[in-house]
């Protein structure tokens, strides 16, 4: 069947073009979908890769069916002149031929079976299998060059977080791990967060490691306050350092920049590490009289700390003498806590006996607790109250008669002024031998305690207070809220008059007044003294603040002109030896005895009232929180700059500014509105009660009201 | 004369008529003809108005949504039944309609109803006419019953939300804000009744919610808190005091801080006076003044003249309140009896001023008076039910009396709100009504239910919390009242051309025992204790009577004609 030698010409040409059809396309295709996976478009490059592959098929196609059975055999005619252009007949039936067709046939059947068959193929096109391979080249060279590709295929995003990644493809975050180092005292291992807001004790290490969809050229860590760190590319991951003293809010930006739902400021939560505490159980009160026979004084305190308690120190002063004979001894006593107790809850005992330490009648022993815990590098030190065993001597006798009148409400601390003196006169008298830092801290410990006596003075006239341990509110008592507490109050003791420290968020500011039942910004609910023993007591306050100002600077040649202004105010009280507690609250000015009577009015006028609306300090979160709950127009940079000024004013200064930098980015995000929103409704002042008008009635309502009052009158 | 007599006589007049010229012709069938005639004129009138028939009455057994499971296993196949929209109960012998009215006009031999589940939603309530009402409530829904707060509130005040819970045993309620912070927490009593309080913020809106959970601290039920925040005024007051004290200071203080433009003058001596601004007490001024807070000494020291001022000005609208600080004199009790302030002599044991700060019972201190509460309107009352402070209306003024003398007292044990919110109620009764008409907003909308907004402007519609509006078709009548039905739950706004007030829109499944419990309330009030005798009478049909009629009148007409031509 020699016709079969013609399909097989068929076939051969047929496959040669379906060879020239995949080499020209299949490169250009591959480039495509190649390309769109590099620029972060893969749907599109296969999109496109299809769209070629399916013109290519149709061209395909046609060019098949152009190669009919006739087709060859005219082509087989055209080159091979022996066929005598008769290889049609070849294809056609042979019963329908004729005589001579057939003969004709025969003989070209047998011409065609001795003569080897011409190759038909299209011959390969060089041309176009370059241009093909050109192409794909492009392509494949477009997409790693990625502002030209974006311009073709991707439609362009604009982050507005810098200038020139106004047009490039955004980057995704892919993953991140941030490993947490906390410090070596702590004992905590390591541990790997997913998150991006990390919470982790004050002084830990960070490392971020950090993985994009597509690698950009530089990533870094920017800090809200401006501050910046490089990111290292290793392999996929790009990775950071980063030490933690103090909370903070940072973003990652990338080159070019990172896809917008990536692009939020996280948080670190820098959480301290809590100063150890102490709870004396034995004695009870801070001041004791020695018992008839008693020689000895057991002590028993526990020690609480959150990484484990370092070293206890007992520190026993005896004050023996009177007078101007007074002589003071200190020693130290480093305490070894009961066997049993866990690292981080210590039990501690101790007696003294009397005897031996040399006490004898009208000698006071006092006692102090100081404890470090082991944090690095500089361990939290904390020091409880002091203690005092007192042997009484015979008391003298008082007047009697008065005893319903008088209270001796003297403490006993009041003697801890002249102390203190002492103490700081040790100080300079060994300032040659010891170290700047130490003698530092040593004048800074004198300073404490002169703080705590001038709170204590200071309880006396109204002000405030700050005793240990507020009772914990046992709705609010979330464990970070205290945390937080806790470590402002730590903070406090070296502010002043820190009263508005943390807001307890229970909605209630006024409350909270009311639960602690102390209020001192009213002159009507003062203690009661009379004036002059205030005048005195205020007196020595303020020159113990001034004391305290230079002990806390370690300047303690300079306090100690104020230390002993101080006692020589004390004395003072201690001379008078006695409070009376007023009876009436009000005391009148001193009589004008000259005048008194003499019906003399003159330079007595009318006082102008003097009073000035109240201002809040915290008025721009008022105002915020309208403007925006209002939704229009909110002036967010003046209130970021009034936030990075006042950051104490506000509880959570540090998500205040992620809220408003997720809105500033964003303004139209509805979501970001309300979180932010209910950020500031924590922070809002308590505004004063404001009244409502009545309704006005309408005519027929006043003429009604007025027929009323006709009818009334007459 | 009714449309049926007059048929009937027209129908005589034409049957006498024709029975006449019956008669007339002298036929051998002329008494059939007038037999004939007389069965067509009794037939057509029959026609016309066909005889009813007394029927049996039937119950109509109304199953509403709610319905619980043992309720409808109890059901009875033989009974007619209907269901309304959201029950879900198979059976082929239960009726589903679209609405009760749609039933009854299919049935209209129903006299009594039966209504098993919830109860009758509002749109049914119509329906029921004078049908007699069994109600057989379902279990008891779990969760709030009742709920009371209010709408709208100043800023800085001290509001209370009180309800009722049902089915849920040692439970309480926590009031959350809008951060989710807690706000105030309270258990339950016995019987299920609790009250909790929070201070507003900031004029807008606020969106509380409040969280019942069980004994196990599970969440049970929530529901939001929509409260409006007034915008605060300004008034305009003057405070007057023969001496400083306590009272005043802590007054002029709020009123200052709250924003209200305050003068004072307080005496300290004859002719020297501390005053805030410059105060003068004649009409001019008076007339502009809101809210004048006089005490007793201040008050004797007026001149005639000035207190006759006054009384005029609190006529056409001034606000007055006496303050007492110490016994007034006798004068002074007599010109106050005359504006209606009656005071008379009480024993009041010797108060102790209690050193508890924590809890301040107003009134403790306070003259030894008592108001004669003849016309008067409490404002304050003591723990123990005395009256501390009132007030009546004088023309369109008001004129208050006010006893305390220690609410200051508030202020020093840190309940500044307190006594802002004491001060405002006592500011808001008082003053001047300047304030203007606002409409009359639903309380508590729901998605898909129908609400009504009253008081509205022609042209008014609603803004939706996506942006969308709708106009609403305001009916042109005194009251002004306009149909909406939510589609959006949120914050939505209905705005005229007077202004625009938020309306807070609820999801149609939240606070779903408190509907529920709504709708059993609304439908137990339908229920008439009694009900007038029924009786159910149908008209049997017309055509039997037509075809009668046509079966004596053909053959009669047929008769006459022959007659007729006979003749």
């Amino acid at each position: 069947m020699s016709h079969a030698s013609i399909e097989r010409l068929q076939r051969s040409m047929r496959w040669r073009e379906l060879a020239n059809a995949l080499l020209t396309a299949c490169p250009v295709m591959f480039a495509l979908v190649l390309g769109g996976a590099r620029a972060g478009q893969v749907l599109m490059g296969v999109a496109c890769a299809a769209l070629v592959g399916i013109i290519a098929a149709f061209w395909l196609m046609r060019r098949l069916r152009r190669i009919s059975l006739v087709h060859v055999s005219n082509r087989l005619d055209a080159s091979l002149i022996q066929l005598e252009d008769s290889s049609g007949l070849l294809l056609r039936d042979r019963s329908a031929l004729g005589v001579l067709q057939g003969l004709q046939r025969q003989r070209i059947e047998d011409r065609l079976r001795q003569l080897s068959l011409p190759d038909l193929r299209a011959p390969w096109p060089w041309w176009r299998l370059a241009a093909s391979f050109v192409i794909a080249g492009l392509i494949v060279l477009a997409s790693g060059w990625r502002p030209a590709a974006s311009n073709a295929i991707a439609p362009a995003i604009d982050t507005g977080a810098s200038a020139d990644s106004g047009t490039s493809v955004p980057v995704k975050l892919l993953g991140s791990t941030v490993a947490v180092m906390a410090p070596a005292y702590t004992g905590m291992p390591q541990r790997e967060e997913s998150s991006l807001d990390v919470k982790a004790l004050q002084g830990s290490r960070l490392r971020w490691s950090v993985r994009f969809d597509a690698q950009p050229d530089a990533v870094r860590l920017q800090f809200i306050d401006g501050d910046e760190i490089a990111m290292t590319r290793n392999e996929d991951a790009w990775s950071a350092e980063f030490h933690l003293e103090q909370s903070a809010l940072y973003r990652i930006v990338t080159q070019p920049a990172l896809a917008p739902e990536f692009d939020r400021l996280n948080r670190l939560d820098a959480l301290p590490d809590e100063a150890p505490q102490i709870h004396v159980s034995n004695p009870e009160r801070s001041l004791s009289l020695r018992e008839a026979g008693q020689d000895r004084w057991p002590l028993a305190f526990v020690v609480d700390d959150d990484f484990g308690v370092a070293q206890v120190d007992l520190r026993i002063t005896l004050v023996q003498g009177s007078g101007e004979q007074v002589g003071v001894s200190e020693r130290q006593l480093r305490l070894r806590p009961e066997s049993g107790g866990e690292l981080r809850h210590r039990t501690f005992r101790h007696v003294l006996g009397l005897s031996q330490l040399g006490l004898v009648a009208g000698d006071d022993l006092i006692v102090q607790v100081e404890v470090s815990d082991n944090r690095e590098p500089q361990a939290n030190r904390a020091r409880s109250a002091s203690f005092i065993l007192r042997w009484p001597i015979e008391p003298d006798v008082e007047t009697s008669g008065i005893d319903g009148l008088v209270q001796k409400v003297m403490p006993a601390y009041f003697r801890s002024q002249r102390q203190i003196i002492i103490d700081t006169e040790a100080l300079i008298a060994q300032r040659a031998q010891l170290a700047a830092d130490a003698f530092l801290a040593r004048s800074d410990a004198i300073g404490v305690d002169q703080k705590i006596l001038r709170l204590r003075y200071g309880q006396f006239l109204g002000e405030e207070f700050e005793s240990g341990a507020r009772p914990e509110s046992s709705v609010h008592g979330e464990d970070e809220d205290a945390h937080a507490n806790s470590a402002t109050q730590q903070d406090a003791l070296g502010g002043d008059h820190d009263h508005a420290e943390a807001p307890a968020r229970f909605g209630n500011e006024g409350d909270v007044v009311a639960q602690f039942g102390h209020t001192h910004d009213h002159a009507e609910a003062a203690t009661l003294l009379d004036p002059q023993t205030k005048k005195l007591l205020r007196s020595a306050l303020s020159e113990m603040w001034q004391a305290e100002l230079h002990l806390r600077m370690g300047e303690a040649e300079k306090a100690l002109p104020f230390e002993n202004r101080a006692l020589d105010f004390i004395k003072q009280v201690q001379q008078a030896s006695r409070i009376y507690l007023a009876r009436v609250g009000l005391e009148l000015p001193p009589v004008d005895e000259s005048r008194r009577l003499s019906g003399e009015r003159k330079d007595v006028r009318d006082r102008p009232g003097v009073l000035a609306a109240a201002e809040s300090e915290r008025a721009p979160i008022d105002r915020l929180y309208r403007a925006l709950q209002g939704g229009h127009g909110a002036d967010l940079d003046t209130f970021d700059a009034w936030l990075r000024e006042n950051p104490r004013l506000v509880g959570d200064a540090l998500g205040l500014r992620a809220g408003i930098d997720a809105l500033r980015r964003q303004p139209d995000c509805l979501d970001c509105r309300t979180r932010l929103l209910d950020a500031l409704w924590k922070e809002l002042p308590l505004p004063p009660a404001a009244t409502a008008l009545r309704e006005r009635p309408d005519e027929q309502g006043r003429h009604y009201l007025d027929l009323l009052n006709r009818q009334e009158s007459p | 004369m009714s449309l049926q007599l007059a048929c009937m006589v027209l129908i005589g007049i034409a049957c006498a008529f024709g029975a006449y010229r019956n008669l007339v012709q002298a036929t051998r069938w002329r008494w059939l003809l007038v037999a004939g005639q007389l069965l067509g004129a009794v037939l057509l009138a029959l026609t016309l108005f066909p005889p009813s028939m007394v029927q049996a009455p039937q119950t109509l057994l109304v199953l509403t949504p709610g319905v619980d499971a043992k309720q409808l296993r109890d059901l009875d196949a033989g009974q007619l039944t209907v269901a309304l929209p959201g029950v879900e109960v198979a059976g082929d012998w239960i009726m589903h309609t679209p609405d009760l009215a749609a039933a009854l006009r299919t049935l209209p031999r129903v006299a009594s109803l039966r209504v098993l589940g919830d109860g009758l939603p509002g749109r049914d309530h119509d329906a029921v006419g004078v049908r007699a009402l069994a109600f057989e409530p379902s279990a008891a829904p779990i969760g709030f019953v009742a709920l009371d707060f209010p709408a709208a509130v100043d800023s800085g005040v001290l509001w209370r939300v009180g309800g009722r819970v049902e089915g849920v045993p040692s439970a309480h309620v926590e009031l959350l804000d809008r951060a989710g912070t807690k706000a105030a927490t309270g258990n339950v009593d016995e019987q299920g009744r609790f009250q909790l309080s929070a201070i507003s913020r900031v004029p807008g809106t606020e969106t509380w919610r409040l969280r019942l959970l069980d004994a196990n601290e599970a969440e049970v039920d929530v529901v939001s808190l929509p409260l409006r925040v007034r915008m605060p005024a300004a008034l305009r007051g003057v405070i007057l005091a023969g001496a400083p004290d306590a009272e005043s200071k802590y007054l002029r203080r709020w009123a200052l801080d709250a924003g209200h433009q305050i003068g004072s003058e307080i005496r300290l001596s004859r002719g020297i006076e501390q005053r805030g601004e410059s105060v003068k007490l004649e009409p001019a001024s008076l007339a502009e003044m809101d809210l004048l807070i006089v005490d007793e000494r201040a008050w004797a020291g007026l001149s005639a003249r000035e207190k006759q001022d006054i009384g005029e000005a609190i006529r056409s609208g001034l606000g007055v309140l006496l303050r007492v600080s110490a016994k007034p004199s006798a004068a002074v009790l007599a010109e106050w009896r005359e504006l209606g302030v009656n005071l008379q002599a009480s024993a009041t044991k010797d108060q102790a001023q209690s050193t508890d700060t924590a809890a301040i019972n107003l009134g403790q201190d306070r003259p030894a008076l008592a108001i004669v509460d003849a016309g008067l309107v409490p404002l304050l009352r003591a723990e123990d039910g005395t009256l501390l402070a009132a007030w009546h209306g004088v023309g369109q003024g008001r004129i208050g009396i006010w006893l305390p003398r220690d609410s200051f007292r508030l202020q020093l044990a840190g309940q500044g709100s307190r006594y802002g919110t004491l001060w405002s109620r006592v500011f808001s009764t008082l003053a001047r009504a300047r304030g203007t008409r606002e409409p009359q907003l639903p309380h508590w909308a729901r998605v898909g239910e129908r609400t009504q907004v009253c008081g509205l402007q022609i042209g008014a519609d609603v803004i939706d919390p996506a942006g969308t509006q709708f106009a609403l078709l305001v009916e042109p009548s005194d009251a002004a009242c306009a149909s909406w039905w939510p589609s959006s739950a949120g914050w939505n706004r209905v705005r005229d051309e007077n202004g625009t007030w938020p309306v807070f829109v609820h999801t149609a499944d939240e606070g779903q025992s408190l509907h529920r419990a709504e709708t059993r309330e609304a439908t137990r009030q339908l229920i008439e204790p009694e009900i007038p005798a029924w009786t159910v009478a149908t008209r049997l049909p017309r055509w039997p009577w037509f075809l009668a009629w046509l079966a004596i009148s053909a053959p009669l007409w047929w008769l006459q004609r022959k007659l007729a031509a006979r003749a």
